[in-house]
């Protein structure tokens, strides 16, 4: 049965699929949670292993016994000692290199640490090549690997394995034919990671320090990070803050600067390239970022984009004159801008949308949220709930596997849809629509709007607020009129004079549903004064 | 001039906030709080959004970030784990098709039996000097049975001589027979039992005893690598030299080791302890021989050293504990004197952090673990139940040490830290009967 991670405070728990949360799971040593906006916890899912960076000082894994360790051990720092032993059988001249390991309870290398120093050559007759003064891990570690070259050589093969983290010499005769065929793998010590992504076998992250390149691991080795394993996103040194975010879609890595927006293809370290999508298009928040059908959505100062094969495209800025929210994210009116760095993205896969969390204006919390209809092309909200204050938005495997889009609060619960029309246990969620100015094509032209009829799905109780505002386009509100909502059909009083009208419509009541499919609204010209 | 404005798509034109007011088009909304287009039963209206209710109990602060994860989730209520422990009959012979206990409760409770149900039967065979069964000895260590990906590998029952030796896999539902064991060309014989399986990596290693029952000549062993998926045996090294049988399996410093049990025509001989590395090495290089008794009982690999327990014997009436340190030699660590033919130290595991083994005095039968530190030896547990203690595993931060024996019904104790023991032995249901060494846990998620 799946689970969720999530952070929670400074702890890493889990949630089954009951929504009970574990224990706070131990850190390894020397290893902590922020909890500070810029440090917000990014996630990728590696083999069985889950990867967590920016939020911990160290990039950590968690599996699903909730064991947590670092993405890769300190490399040793100490120089091997070699010396000659007597007995044994092996001859010629070595060096050594030691590593260390995580395995698992079943002998399964989870991870391994770079490379330490090498030692001096030590010269061998008919004996024992011994190397002491090994260093041990600070981490938790389950073994030692020690690595030499064939007699003068200057590749290393993997030599004997020190079990534990307490022994500090080893010894061996073996010859070289009996070394491994297969030379030592390349090994590397993972960066201090912000973001991360699982792409082509491998993961990617860019560097906390070096903020201008896109790192990443070997195939299928989570741990392995060689320093060669790089690709500069230019423009160096060009801003603060390098590489803001990641987008893996099928064919292409998408890396997103500040202003711009670079695609990494290829295979393999031999053609891996990184190629500029577009200028004056970047990524505000990686929390902002999902990917879904080979599509990234993401944030940027000016609206939401989609990224796919055909190219991108800005999606508030509507759709042949259609969903047309650029207001939205173009001026102080509807959300505070200063915060899009902390927006998040959610896609809704059972409603198919994108969702996004955003803070309103003046405020510095994600207390509205937008959803795009990726059926339909259009904008809905910005939505709100007096319940609760969203913080994350995480999409979480229920029981049966069902994928249900959840928020995460600044109160320390996971909020998942219900057909009741109710937040929490009692918290009416303030149902607030403003339909466009009618006018019957003819603006100038006064008009008396007779009786509307408004046609609803019939609830057991319930009573919608409609409120029209009468004559010209700035005129005021006009006295609110009652809809039953236990009838499917219901004429309203005549509305009066006005060269245009709209509605409000509002309902806040808890518990109570609306389903309002449409209204008609009879007129008579009056004339042209 | 007359007309109806007639409005039913409220709910398929969104917000749009960039238009003038006179540019909107019907149906198209200035402002959409909390309202949707329910594309689930109510397309084309404008309804009010689902609420939002809690999932999850508080998980105490705020949740900052979270990922869902499509893997198994092996901790917390609703895990359950069974542990099945293989049982056979007290009488001489062991080996009977005796089933197993099950237990959901870490045997804090009555534990059920299967008996001739699922997972079959387990094998097992108890050791003899040719008259005299030893008391617990029976199968190998760490035992016959492993579980890898939830799933429990362990020897199944066949009739000695006849079949071949089948590994069996038990999923928690399903029981079948994934392979048997190859007949011996050398000895022209089928292997008369797994005594042992280790799991490193996705690899199971299996040791046999070969060859004839009883105390004659032509008794031998073999070590095989099994791929768990294919049900593929592929033999290690040669087969090992007679009066052999590799009954102990450990993994040090990247190499497969096996600890052997020696007799033959009657005869007693030190235990031997060899390494290979699998895929590299032909055969296996003799590592030790022990200083007392006639088998090396277990090896278990415990900060960077090896130790490997005796049976004793004939040849040595001392029980020891031998390491070997990280640059190859060989000292005793532990040594008990005084135990009389037929005592052991029996099993071995690791347990927060310290190293724990069972030691069973057959002369004065008392039967006791001791604990190592890595310093010193000290003893954690005293029965005084004289049943000896032939298994050890380690479940849920809690160690369990039983089995009984020849003669002897089934003992269980358990310990979450090693120093407090608590007797488990009622909650073995059935009677007259011991625990083998043939344990696994399988976690159930509901």
């Amino acid at each position: 049965m799946a689970f969720t991670l999530v952070q929670a405070g400074a702890t890493l728990k889990l949630v089954d699929t009951a929504g009970t949360p574990s224990a706070a799971l131990t850190l390894p040593t020397n290893i902590g949670l922020s909890t500070a906006s810029s440090r917000t916890p990014r996630f990728a899912i590696f083999g069985k292993y889950v990867v967590i960076v920016n939020s911990p000082n160290r990039p950590l894994t968690v599996d699903g016994n909730g064991d947590v360790r670092v993405l890769s051990p300190r490399p040793p720092g100490s120089v091997p000692v070699v010396s000659a032993q007597s007995g044994g059988a092996l001859s010629g001249s070595y060096k050594v290199k030691q590593t260390f390991r995580i395995k698992d309870t079943a002998g399964n290398i989870i991870a391994e640490s770079d490379f330490g120093p090498e030692s001096a050559a030590q010269a061998v007759t008919a004996q024992y090549l011994r190397a002491a003064s090994l260093d041990l891990s600070p981490d938790s570690v389950s073994s030692s690997m020690l690595y030499r070259t064939t007699t003068g050589g200057v590749v290393y093969f993997p030599w004997v394995e020190l079990n534990g983290n307490t022994q500090t010499s080893i010894q061996d005769d073996l010859s070289d034919a009996g070394l491994s065929l297969v030379a030592a793998a390349p090994l590397g010590s993972a960066p201090d990671l912000v973001t991360i992504a699982s792409w082509r076998g491998r993961l990617w992250g860019g560097d906390r320090v070096d903020i201008d390149h896109l790192r990443y691991c070997e195939v299928e080795r989570m741990s392995a990070w060689p320093r060669s394993n790089d690709i500069l996103i230019p423009p160096q040194g060009a801003d603060t803050t390098g590489i803001r975010a990641l987008a893996p879609r099928r064919e292409a890595l998408g890396i997103g600067r500040r202003n711009h927006l670079f695609q990494v293809t290829g295979t393999s370290s031999s053609d891996f390239r990184s190629i500029k999508v577009t200028e004056n298009v970047g990524i505000e928040s990686q929390e902002s970022v999902v990917v879904y059908r080979d599509t990234a959505y993401f944030l940027w100062k000016d609206g939401v984009y989609g990224w796919d094969s055909g190219g991108i495209k800005c999606l508030s800025d509507g759709d042949a004159g259609r969903g047309n929210v650029r207001s939205w994210f173009t001026t102080d009116s509807y959300f505070n801008r200063d915060e899009f760095d902390i927006a998040v993205g959610q896609i809704d896969p059972v409603r198919n949308k994108y969702r996004l969390l955003l803070a309103a204006a003046g405020q510095a919390t994600l207390n509205r949220w937008v959803e795009f209809d990726l059926n339909t092309r259009t904008w809905w909200g910005p939505h709100q709930t007096a319940a609760f204050t969203p913080v994350s938005a995480i999409v979480v495997p229920t029981a049966n596997d069902v994928l249900e889009p959840m928020l995460g609060s600044s109160t320390g619960f996971l909020w998942e849809e219900q057909a009741t029309r109710t937040d929490d246990t009692a918290t009416a969620i303030d149902f607030d629509v403003d339909t466009k100015y009618h006018s019957a094509d003819t603006p100038d032209i006064q008009k008396y709007w007779d009786n509307p009829s408004v046609f609803t799905i019939a609830q057991s109780a319930g009573t919608l607020t409609m409120t029209p505002s009468l004559g010209e386009i700035d005129d005021r509100a006009d006295t609110p009129m009652s809809v039953d909502l236990t009838k499917t059909r219901q004429q309203l009083r005549r509305l009066g004079l006005g060269k245009h009208v709209r509605f409000n419509l509002r309902e806040n009541t808890a518990g109570q549903d609306v389903v309002i499919t449409g209204y008609e609204l009879p007129y008579f010209e009056i004339g042209r004064r | 001039m007359a007309g109806k404005l007639n409005l039913f798509n409220l709910g398929s034109l969104g917000v749009n906030v960039d238009k003038s007011a006179l540019h909107l088009e019907d149906g198209e909304l200035s402002k959409a709080q909390n309202a949707i287009r329910d594309g689930i039963g109510q397309d084309g209206a404008l309804r009010k959004r689902p609420g939002l209710v809690k999932y999850s109990s508080d998980v105490t602060g705020s949740i900052l970030g979270g990922i869902g994860v499509p893997l198994a989730l092996l901790t917390g209520g609703t895990v359950t784990r069974t542990t099945y422990w293989a049982r056979q009959a007290k009488a001489i012979g062991l080996g009977d098709t005796q089933g197993w206990w099950s237990s959901t409760t870490g045997f804090t409770t009555s534990a059920t039996q299967i008996l001739s149900g699922t997972p079959g039967n387990p094998r097992t065979e108890e050791l003899s000097d040719g008259s005299t069964p030893f008391s617990g000895l029976s199968t190998g260590m760490p035992g016959a049975a492993v579980v890898f990906q939830n799933r429990l590998y362990y020897a199944g029952t066949h009739t000695q001589g006849t079949d071949r030796p089948p590994i069996r896999i038990f999923d928690g539902t399903v029981d079948w027979e994934l392979t048997r064991v190859p007949h011996n060309g050398v000895l022209t014989t089928n292997s008369t039992v797994i005594f042992s399986m280790l799991l490193v990596g996705s690899t199971i290693y299996v040791s046999t005893k070969d060859g004839t029952s009883g105390d004659g000549a032509s008794r031998t062993g073999r070590v095989f690598a099994l791929d768990p998926s294919s049900g593929a045996l592929t033999q290690l090294g040669q087969d090992f030299p007679d009066g052999y049988q590799p009954y102990a399996l450990a993994w040090h410093m990247g190499r497969l080791w096996a600890g052997t049990m020696y007799r033959s025509g009657g005869a007693d001989a030190a235990g031997t302890i060899s390494w290979i590395r699998p895929n590299i090495d032909t055969d296996w290089t003799l590592d030790r021989t022990m200083s007392q008794g006639r088998g090396c009982t277990f090896l278990i690999s415990f900060e960077g050293q090896l130790y490997a327990g005796n049976w004793t014997g004939t040849s040595g009436t001392t029980g020891v504990v031998e390491q070997r340190d990280s640059v190859g030699a060989w000292t005793v660590s532990l040594s008990v004197g005084s135990l009389g033919n037929n005592s052991a130290f029996m099993h071995a595991v690791e347990f927060l952090g310290d190293l724990y083994c069972s030691l069973y005095n057959q002369t004065a039968s008392v039967s006791t673990v001791r604990k190592f530190d890595g310093s010193t030896w000290t003893t954690a547990l005293t029965t005084g139940d004289s049943k000896p203690l032939t298994t050890m595993w380690v479940n849920a931060a809690v160690i369990y040490a039983g089995g009984g024996g020849d003669n002897v019904t089934a003992n269980l104790w358990t310990s979450t830290d090693g120093t407090s023991w608590t007797d488990r032995s009622a909650n073995l249901t059935g009677t007259n009967m011991c625990g083998a060494s043939l344990v696994g846990v399988l976690a159930t998620v509901t």
